[in-house]
């Protein structure tokens, strides 16, 4: 018989059906926010669908933008293009055709072609087109030189040198030459050299400089020009900073042949010695004073011989002297130039200014203390022959010498007095390696040390303490309660194992320390060879930076700057 | 006869041998045509230098 006494049954009914009802609800509003889930996914799908295509169109609308500008750009240069050469055509057609006049005049004296009176015939009425064109007259002097006229030839020469000084000089000076009239190039070319300025310089002088060093314009004009350029090199050295700025610019040159120690050299001083980088840098430094004599004084144990090449450069000069645009016209010359990049490039403005601009780069002037020790130290880049080599060697003597003796002083003041070593955690420190027994106890020492400390860390852990005690307890029990004695043996032999571990551990521990101090006696004793022998290297290579001194004072300046002709002076070579 | 006499006639030698090449190259790259060409006199600068193109004071 059931104990259970229904008091009243409920109906849920009621409750059920509005349960049912709710649920019911619930799932038509699930439904709906299905429903609201899609339709939002596919208006996510739609905006992102718009997005990708409005993208598209920004770009091809940028792109369309960006052709439309470029073909602009076209247009424009063309139409500008046009107007650049139709004022060049009116203001400088006659340069053109007096440049191509002289070509020709040239070309046709060079093989004898031309009857001179169709050459005075020709240049009269270029005079008259070109009014202040520099060539014009020069051809008319040329003309009348060839045609034996002294006064017509005087008179032009001085309106041409009226007009253009420099080319003028210039260009007779390269015609003299071609003539082998070598006594009148000799004083064109000098009066070219005195127009210079010493602090710019085109870059074509390093042709000229090459031609009077190898004796291109004959033997008197090297000594000659040379004078001249004693008077730069004397301009050059009055302005403030100038000896400071050389000083610098060659020891910058001297350092960078410097070179690096090879990796497998003082392999332990690397290791172990925090003197290191000092010790490689004074070596390095050192190992350099041979490096530059014998740089130096190869080229100066090879012989000069006279170069057909250079004579040939000297020659295209006049062709490109006569060819090159004149300095009135070259506004209008650059903007033609900048135009026809544009359309060269599709229109691209910046490209275009890019490629101008570097090609304007080619066009700046350069000092002549900068030509001299780029002639001296890197005659592959600039070009320079090993006679400008040796010329500007000659020229920059004393500037070389005073930075090569700064160099060596710099260096001397790095070497390191002390040598710190650093061998797993010890320090010491040596000048040359004899005080070896004393850093030999001083490691045993540290390392002694080291290993008392370690093995004092080692102690019988608590538990194994524990262990004993209760070993004790249990045997003191045991008296009364013999299977205990069980348990004090267990606890005995625990207490055991532990002091056993202990020993281990300790022997261990001097085993390793024994083991690092073999080792770093090793490390020690090898480093100290290294220390004696880097000595030994560094002394030997020091010694060294005398025969660079004595080599440079060696040179006769007077031998290679042609400044004299007097042989006996020569010493070197 | 001593090092330096020795050093001295070296450097002669060298000296002459590159004049001698100097003039050979000198043969070599003239124009004979235009040497031909030209009058006995010579068309000279005047002896007055000039201004230079500019100042010493940059």
């Amino acid at each position: 018989m059931s104990s259970e006494r229904i008091i009243y049954e409920a109906d849920l009914g009621r409750i059920e059906n509005g349960l049912k009802v709710l649920e019911d609800g619930v799932e038509v509003l699930e439904n709906g926010l299905d429903n609201v889930y899609n339709q939002i996914d596919t208006v996510n799908r739609e905006v992102l669908d718009s997005k990708a295509s409005l993208n598209a169109l920004i770009e091809e609308f940028h792109l369309f933008v960006r052709k439309d500008q470029l073909e602009k750009n076209i247009q424009i240069a063309e139409t500008r293009l046009v107007k650049v050469r139709q004022e060049l055509e009116t203001k400088f057609g006659h340069y053109g055709e007096v440049r191509r006049r002289v070509t020709g005049i040239l070309q046709a004296a060079d093989v004898g072609l031309v009857k001179k009176g169709t050459i005075e015939n020709t240049t009269e009425e270029q005079m008259l087109l070109a009014p202040r064109y520099w060539l014009a007259p020069c051809l008319i002097a040329l003309s009348a030189w060839l045609n034996d006229n002294h006064e017509l030839a005087d008179k032009a020469m001085m309106e041409a040198l009226r007009r253009d000084d420099e080319k003028t000089s210039l260009f007779f000076a390269l015609v003299t030459r071609r003539g082998a009239r070598y006594k009148a190039s000799r004083a064109w070319l000098e009066r070219y050299f005195g127009l210079q300025d010493p602090h710019q310089l085109e870059r074509e002088i390093v042709v000229l400089i090459d031609g009077f060093t190898n004796g291109i314009f004959g033997a008197d004009s090297r000594a000659k020009i040379s004078k001249e350029i004693e008077t730069w090199i004397n301009e050059l050295s009055e302005r403030v900073g100038f000896v400071e700025e050389q000083h610098e610019q060659w020891k910058i040159a001297l350092k960078s042949k410097q070179q690096k120690l090879n990796a497998n050299d003082y392999t332990y001083l690397r290791k172990n010695s925090t003197s290191w980088p000092k010790l490689q840098e004074s070596l390095e430094g050192a190992k350099l004073y041979q490096i530059i004599f014998d740089y130096f004084s190869e080229i100066f144990s090879k012989e000069i011989t006279p170069n057909k090449g250079i004579a040939y450069a000297v020659d295209a000069l006049l062709d490109t002297l006569v060819s090159k645009f004149d300095e009135e016209e070259l506004p209008n010359r650059r903007d033609e130039r900048l135009l026809s990049l544009i359309i060269e490039n599709d229109g691209d403005k910046v490209a275009a200014q890019q490629l101008f601009d570097d090609e304007k780069t080619l066009e700046e002037r350069v000092s002549f203390n900068q030509l001299l020790t780029n002639f001296a130290m890197h005659a592959d880049v600039s070009n320079a022959s090993l006679a400008t080599q040796k010329y500007s060697i000659s020229l920059s003597k004393n500037w070389i010498k005073s930075a090569y003796d700064d160099l060596t002083v710099k260096n001397r003041a790095i070497v390191p007095v002390d040598i710190d070593l650093e061998i797993d955690q010890w320090k010491g420190t040596t000048q040359d390696g004899s005080n070896e027994d004393e850093l030999i106890q001083s490691l045993d020492y540290h390392i002694e040390t080291r290993r008392k400390d370690a093995l004092s860390q080692v102690k019988l852990k608590l538990k194994y303490w524990i262990g004993l005690a209760g070993g004790l307890m249990f045997a003191y029990l045991g008296f009364s309660t013999p299977f205990l004695f069980v348990f004090a043996l267990i606890c005995a032999g625990y207490f055991y194992i532990g002091k056993k571990d202990v020993a281990k551990r300790k022997d261990h521990i001097r085993k390793d320390y024994n083991n690092l101090l073999k080792y770093c006696r090793e490390e020690l004793l090898a480093s100290l060879v290294e220390v004696v022998d880097w000595r030994e290297e560094y002394k030997k290579e020091d010694e060294n930076s005398v025969k660079f001194t004595e080599f440079l004072d060696s040179i006769s300046p007077e031998q290679y700057t042609f400044s004299s002709h007097d042989v006996a002076r020569s010493v070197v070579n | 006869m001593n090092n330096e006499s020795k050093v001295l006639d070296s450097n002669k030698a060298r000296d002459q041998k590159f004049k001698l090449a100097m003039e050979e190259l000198e043969k070599e790259t003239t124009n004979t045509a235009l040497v031909t060409q030209f009058p006995q006199w010579d068309l000279k600068p005047p002896v007055n230098l000039v201004k230079r193109r500019s100042t010493k004071l940059l």
